[in-house]
């Protein structure tokens, strides 16, 4: 178990260094001139030249990349062009709240996804099960900044309950975890739903029933573990998507995170952010994908690591 | 797994409080973040505004955009432009205790041009050869050569004087470390949430009336809206006119607006066909409705313009207005030899209000048979293709903005019609080039005496306006929103916001 997570974390390293590559040749075909951005539309050349300087950008590509990873092995990721203060504070700054509301999000949607999935499934063809079914289908359906606009516009502008934006404390966080759950809620309950149904036909939950165990343990020990195994996967992407900052619902509730992070240093070509942001995505990606691996080994005991 | 996954997430969640703050403190929601608090390093309105409320110039605009004196009480020239010398208010303490005096000024403005610092607007002030400190209230500007508009760089928020004693301690962290003489003092700045101001009890210009005032920055318009309906802010900036109508049916909240000295235009490249003929861009401007354009677009925040500078722009002079004529515009296109119309790519930024008014513009041409194909871009990528020089240059026409931060006709006319602005150097899109027009707009520079220099500009804007550069459309208002009960925070013609006199009644 140890070798085998120590073993897929070096794995980790060279991913790492070819991403960085795509992601450094990527950033800088975007067209569009840091310099003459931030000097603004109305600098003289003089006035961009001097910004080109202070960026360090009148180095050829592959020079500033040697630079790059140069800087980067000795923990030093820059300055953020627009804000001139070290890349990794402000990446910092930006981090904790994405964690905050995706972890809110990813929980919500796990845990009742879950729940009204087996529902619906061991009460299948009832109402319960055509209210579920519904609803999933809605969930998947609707855009998530169009629920979170209505969202807004019921909680917080009529009723009063919620702020209109995030960041700000914790009552801020529901709405937009709510409208990010939604989706993901929505599809964990019809994977669970299908994939439970799957599993109850099978001979060992037969088997389990027979040896006199009761409706609960059999459901949820032996039927809903091994129904779980597909839905772990689809969770840890679902995870990994959103820890890549919500661009949209953050930018509706103005949670600034990491989508919103992502957003502003695109508008400005922020290319010290936007590498170490996009490589930020990348790695944690990876560690998300590993984690549900390991967690196949906890639900199945089958899988041994090696 | 879920275990865990709820451990973390309830960790986190107790560990983040929520603090709200009471009191007379005003909340002015703004449309973006702000970057720096360092006036001299600043380009954008946003931080400007918030630097309104901090720190004061030696001169500056009132409401209206007229010149009114601020840390200077008075001010001459000499004759050739190339002297200006300001008597300073006597007094004046900066928040952090340093007395305000004609040193204080010279350590700025010498900081501010010194090219090893590479600030944003050292461009503003290194025509200054030397900064006399007279005595200790009277200080002397000596430039390199005549520069008649050079009250007017004075006067842009970025002539708005640090504290010496903060330039000292904090070198170029000024800029998270904002000390001037303003009416609010820097509290706090949290990135990408908000910044808070304080009271400054001692301001030359009387004590302000609330306690705190607190900068939002919300980038997403109806967020905007959403918070002033909840009560969460008391001003918004930047209103889009579409969502006027959604502030309707409450009588707590208001919509404000006021004029601005901004002025959209589709330039087009007079070096180029078809547009090297006059009369073919002559055509263009009797081919478009201006007041249909307003009323579509601006939903009727906004004035035809009635010259290449906004009304509030000093040294504008009226023009007569090119009016709706699709028979015209087809025979002086007839007249140019393109009977049958002809094609052209509108370039264009991509965010919805400069599409909206390109698909207006795009129906008016088709009726005069000439068809636009529009090229909405991203910002970056726009700017990457404006700053070509004309060999190398892609552009046709494109539908633009421009805003003299000076507030002077120099910076509304010199960076779009001067030969020596071409791109790369500045934003002459229209690559025009007019003698006339070029001597003018030298002579408007070699005086202070404003008579004169209002003279030769609106000799350049009759030019200009007469061979038409331009299709010129109209100055939008700036609009905010407000709670009915908030007075003293309105927006400046620049488009920067005055704040420093809110009050909730």
């Amino acid at each position: 178990m140890w070798r085998y997570l120590i073993r897929r974390l070096i794995e980790l390293v060279p991913t790492l260094l070819g991403v960085s590559i795509a992601v450094f040749l990527f950033i800088h075909a975007i067209p569009g001139d840091p310099a003459r951005l931030l000097a603004g539309q109305d600098a003289t050349l003089a006035d961009v030249e001097a910004m080109r300087a202070r960026l360090g950008l009148n180095h050829s590509l592959p020079v500033q990349y040697l630079y790059f990873v140069r800087n980067a092995l000795r923990g030093d990721f820059g300055l953020s062009y627009r804000q001139q203060v070290p890349v990794l504070e402000v990446i910092r700054e930006h981090f904790l709240p994405t964690l905050l509301l995706s972890v809110s999000a990813i929980v919500l949607a796990f845990v009742f996804g879950v729940l009204s999935g087996v529902m619906a499934a061991t009460r299948r063809n009832s109402w319960l099960d055509l209210v579920v079914t519904g609803v999933s289908a809605t969930g998947i359906s609707i855009p998530s900044f169009f629920l979170g606009i209505l969202l807004m516009y019921l909680f917080a502008v009529n009723l009063h309950w919620f702020p209109v934006t995030g960041s700000t404390s914790v009552r801020g966080l529901v709405l937009p975890a709510v409208s990010l759950a939604l989706a993901p809620l929505a599809t964990i309950a019809r994977f669970v739903r299908s994939s439970f149904l799957e599993v109850v036909g099978e001979d060992f939950v037969r088997t389990a029933s027979a040896k006199g165990l009761s409706d609960r343990t059999v459901t949820f020990k032996h039927a809903l573990r091994n129904a779980l195994i597909p839905v772990v996967t689809m969770t840890g992407l679902q995870f990994g998507f959103l820890l890549g900052g919500a661009v949209v619902i953050e930018t509706v509730f103005n949670y600034t995170g990491l989508g919103w992070l992502l957003i502003q240093s695109i508008g400005f070509r922020d290319y010290p952010v936007l590498q170490v942001l996009l490589l930020l995505f990348a790695l944690e990606f990876m560690l998300v994908n590993l984690l549900v691996d390991l967690t196949y080994g906890a639900l199945d005991p089958r899988i041994r690591y090696g | 797994m879920r275990k865990s996954f709820i451990l973390v997430a309830l960790v986190v969640l107790m560990s983040v409080g929520a603090v709200f703050a009471a009191g007379s403190t005003v909340s002015i929601a703004m449309s973006g973040d702000a970057i720096t608090l360092n006036p001299g390093d600043t380009n954008g309105n946003l931080d400007f505004t918030i630097e309104r409320s901090i720190y004061d110039g030696l001169v500056g605009f009132d409401k209206d955009g007229k010149l009114v004196p601020e840390l200077a009480t008075s001010w001459t020239a000499n004759a050739a432009a190339t002297e200006f010398t300001f008597d300073l208010r006597k007094g004046v303490k900066f928040q952090d205790g340093t007395p305000f005096n004609a040193e204080a000024v010279k350590t700025y403005f010498d900081w501010v041009k010194d090219p090893a610092n590479k600030f944003k607007r050292a461009s503003l002030y290194n025509n200054i050869k030397s900064i006399d400190v007279l005595s200790d209230y009277q200080v002397k500007f000596t430039l390199d050569k005549a520069f008649g508009a050079m009250l007017f760089n004075f006067a842009h928020p970025a002539g708005r004087i640090v504290s010496p004693a903060a330039i000292a301690k904090y070198g170029k962290d000024v800029a998270k470390h904002p000390v001037g003489t303003g009416a609010y003092a820097f509290v706090s700045w949290t990135p990408g949430q908000k910044i808070v101001l304080k009271a400054n009890p001692d301001y030359w210009g009387g004590a302000p009336k609330a306690a705190e005032e607190d900068f939002l920055f919300v980038p997403n318009a109806a967020t905007r809206v959403a918070m002033l309906q909840s009560g969460e802010a008391q001003f918004i900036e930047d209103l889009p006119p579409e969502l006027v109508k959604s502030m309707e049916g409450n009588s707590e909240i208001k919509v404000t607006a006021a004029p601005s000295i901004y002025v959209r235009y589709m330039t087009m490249n007079t070096q180029r066909k078809p547009f090297d003929d006059q009369r073919v861009r002559q055509a263009l401007n009797y081919a478009v409705d201006k007041q249909a354009v307003l009323n579509v677009i601006a939903k009727g925040y906004g004035t035809e313009l009635t010259a290449p500078i906004a009304k509030s722009v000093i040294g504008y002079s009226a023009q007569t207005p090119y009016p709706y004529d699709p028979a015209k515009a087809k025979q002086l296109l007839a007249e140019a030899g393109y009977p049958n119309g002809f094609t052209f790519t509108m370039d264009s930024l991509n965010s919805t209000s400069y599409q909206q008014l390109d698909q207006v513009l795009q129906q008016m041409f088709a009726k005069v048979g000439v068809t636009a194909k529009i090229n909405p871009m991203e910002g970056g990528t726009f700017s990457n293709t404006a700053f070509q020089p004309l060999d190398k240059s892609t552009l046709q026409a494109v539908v633009l903005g421009w805003s003299p931060s000076t507030g002077d006709a120099d910076w509304g006319l010199r960076p779009l019609f001067y030969k020596g602005s071409w791109p790369p150097a500045l934003f002459n899109l229209a690559f025009y080039d007019n003698p006339d027009v070029n001597k003018l707009l030298e002579d408007g520079l070699t005086t202070a005496n404003q008579q004169i220099r209002n003279q030769a500009y609106a000799a350049a804007e009759k030019v200009i306006w007469d061979t038409a550069p331009w299709v010129f459309l109209y100055s939008p208002y700036n609009i905010s929103g407000q709670s009915a009960n908030l007075t003293g925070v309105f927006y400046m013609p620049d488009g920067t916001l005055d704040g420093r006199a809110a009050a909730l009644q």
